[in-house]
């Protein structure tokens, strides 16, 4: 019985041992079931942000998102993100769990090297403390006292120049933080880190792109201005301008008039002079007054000549433009039928390419090859058969279209000067007003393009003109 | 013309120099009218609805209204359209005169109900060709009066 009963008490004991051995295996069991699981959440954590950051969400609901999925996951009291304020020395509370909602985005703190989280800026790994009043290395504001703050893991977001900031968590109890979570927290750091400096990125770009639009803005509305008073410029000094010449021209005639009727009545009276008042009288009234009267009137018609050269100009840059398809070869033959006689007589060949079609003004693509044209056929070096050559050529952006000659060229020191209104180049042995490229210039800029000019003395010049594509929507100016 | 045709051309003009050639030149095409020449807009409308300093006056309405474009104080446009939204005065006959030839300027004009847009051109002998067509039109407008 005895026997038995120590027996019994030595089962009884390897049982309890056994049962105390299942018993232990089965918690750690549990534990390790714990820590797979709670691992694993926690990867699904930071695989949930990763995907909420690289889905564009706005910052600010990201760091949100942050602080609660932290809390949420590591069981703690508080999680803050704090930010570093541009000159370094300040963070501030940009978000968090657990604090009183009133001092999120406000509440700010040094970023002192002896406070923990300060420190956490320099340090390349993350900072961990046990208990925070008793912790030999900081000496912490006492407003985490106040919040009961003990233990706590804070993570450095860095960033490309300078930390975006720091992301901590805290509890109110003592509690000792697991690898795990410690990897947690860097993890969803490094997220933050990358989000926020691709945001800093794009924001640091996005000003970029608006201060230059901005300048461009600018720079357009004064040229438009410009471009506006210049415009009016023209249109009312040329009216202005004609005024006072209706005058002089119209009391010229008036003095005409009465030399004539003066000429009449004295002559029935020289009879009655000496011959030298007969000689002078002679003189003064068929010389001297028609020869100033001869004067005046060319002076008038040549200024009259000129305003009238502005006006066209300034109408020009006035001129409502309607775009429409045009066919180029079409409206070149017409423009060099209109030139066949000059053609024919200067032994030109022309030779046009195919051309590509524009979106344009048709009577200000007449002008342009109107002018361009005449002037290499008016240009032409008579010593030799002339050959003018039209090519163009579209890209996405704009049209091009080349006039080449084999004419007399343009001097390098005149070639600034022919687009200029009354300037004309080279011998003056062709009649013209010096205001056929300065028209050209005009419209080509009106259609968005640009305009130049290649040449060379005695061998020939190539005009060069651009088309912009689109059409360029002007306000239309008024006067 | 007549001397006992009792009726007046309106002159309205700011340049003197050209009111004169104006004048010069309708009396080298016989017109023998009396020529009233005021210096800006709003004296023409003072004139035409008896206002201002014509408001005690009694003088009838003119056979022709010579209106030029670039005006001070109110412009042609300007006496032009207050002429033509009065249910008598839109009667008078309206001759536009303007330094340029603008089709814009000429086309308003004509919206606005102007009878003969001239230009006054710098050539002498054109300008007087368009005095001496206003002669024409007088002459064209005076039959209905049967005078």
């Amino acid at each position: 019985m005895e026997l038995t009963s120590v027996h019994f008490t030595e089962e009884l004991v390897a049982l309890r041992q056994r049962i105390a051995d299942l018993e232990a295996s089965e918690a750690k069991r549990q534990r390790i079931e714990a820590e797979l699981r709670s691992r694993a959440y926690q990867q699904a954590m930071i695989a949930k942000l990763g995907q909420y950051a690289l889905a564009g969400a706005k910052l600010e609901s990201l760091l949100d998102e942050i602080t609660v999925l932290v809390t949420l996951t590591l069981k703690v009291d508080y999680c803050q993100i704090l930010e570093l304020l541009p000159d370094q020395d300040l963070l501030r509370l940009r978000a968090g769990s657990g604090w009183p909602s009133e001092l999120i985005g406000h509440a700010t703190l040094k970023a002192d090297p002896n406070s923990h989280l300060g420190f956490t800026l320099f340090s390349s790994t993350p900072v961990i403390i046990e208990d925070l009043r008793t912790d030999p290395r900081f000496n912490e504001s006492p407003q985490l006292y106040n919040h009961k703050v003990t233990s706590g893991v804070s993570v450095i977001i860095d960033g490309e120049q300078w930390p975006f900031g720091v992301l901590s968590v805290h509890t109110t109890q003592k509690r000792l933080f697991t690898q795990d979570d410690i990897h947690f927290l860097q993890a969803v750091a490094n997220i933050l880190a990358s989000t926020a400096e691709h945001r800093r990125t794009q924001l640091a770009l996005k000003e970029a792109n608006d201060k230059l639009e901005q300048r461009v803005e600018e720079r357009t509305a004064d040229l438009q201005a410009v471009n506006e008073e210049l415009r009016n410029f023209a249109y009312i000094v040329s009216h202005d301008l004609r005024a006072p010449l209706v005058n002089i021209k119209g009391f010229a005639g008036e003095l005409d008039f009465s030399l004539k009727a003066l000429t009449d009545t004295l002559h029935r009276l020289r009879p009655h002079l000496s011959r030298d008042e007969q000689t002078e009288l002679t003189h003064i009234l068929d010389e001297d007054v028609p020869e100033a009267l001869d004067f005046i009137n060319t002076s008038v018609n040549r200024m009259n000549n000129l305003i009238n050269a502005i006006l066209k100009l300034s109408r020009l840059g006035r001129r409502e433009l309607l775009h429409e398809s045009i066919a180029m070869n079409t409206l070149i033959q017409d423009t060099l039928a209109s030139l066949a006689h000059q053609i024919e007589q200067s032994q030109t060949t022309v030779t046009l390419g195919p051309l590509p079609d524009v979106i344009a003004d048709h009577t200000s693509m007449e002008q342009i090859m109107g002018n361009l044209l005449s002037n290499a056929v008016k240009y032409l070096d008579p010593s030799r058969p002339g050959q003018i050559d039209i090519q163009g050529e579209a890209n996405a952006k704009k049209i091009t279209f080349r006039i080449t000659d084999n004419g007399r060229g343009i001097a390098q020191a005149d070639m600034s000067k022919i687009f200029e209104i009354f300037r004309r180049a080279g011998k003056q042995d062709v009649p013209g007003e010096g205001m056929g490229l300065a028209y050209v210039r005009t419209l080509v800029r009106r259609h968005g393009g640009q305009i130049h000019c290649e040449s060379e003395i005695d061998v020939g010049s190539t005009f060069i003109f651009t088309l912009a594509q689109e059409p360029i929507e002007e306000a239309p100016p008024h006067v | 013309m007549s001397d006992t045709q009792p009726v007046t051309i309106l002159l309205v003009e700011d340049d003197p120099g050209h009111a004169r050639l104006i004048e010069k030149n309708l009396r080298r095409a016989n017109i023998t009218n009396t020529i009233k020449w005021v210096e800006d807009g709003q004296k023409a409308i003072d004139y035409l609805f008896k206002n201002g300093e014509y408001a005690n006056s009694e003088h009838g309405n003119p056979l022709l209204v010579l209106l030029d474009l670039n005006l001070p104080v109110l412009d042609g446009y300007q006496v032009l359209a207050r002429m033509k939204n009065d249910a008598h005065i839109k009667r008078i006959p309206v001759i536009m005169l303007t330094t340029t030839d603008d089709n814009q300027e000429i086309t308003r004009c004509y919206d606005l109900g102007c009878n003969v847009y001239i230009t006054k051109p710098v050539h002498y002998h054109q300008f007087s060709d368009a005095i001496r067509k206003i002669g024409l039109f007088l002459s064209v407008v005076r039959i209905p009066n049967g005078v």
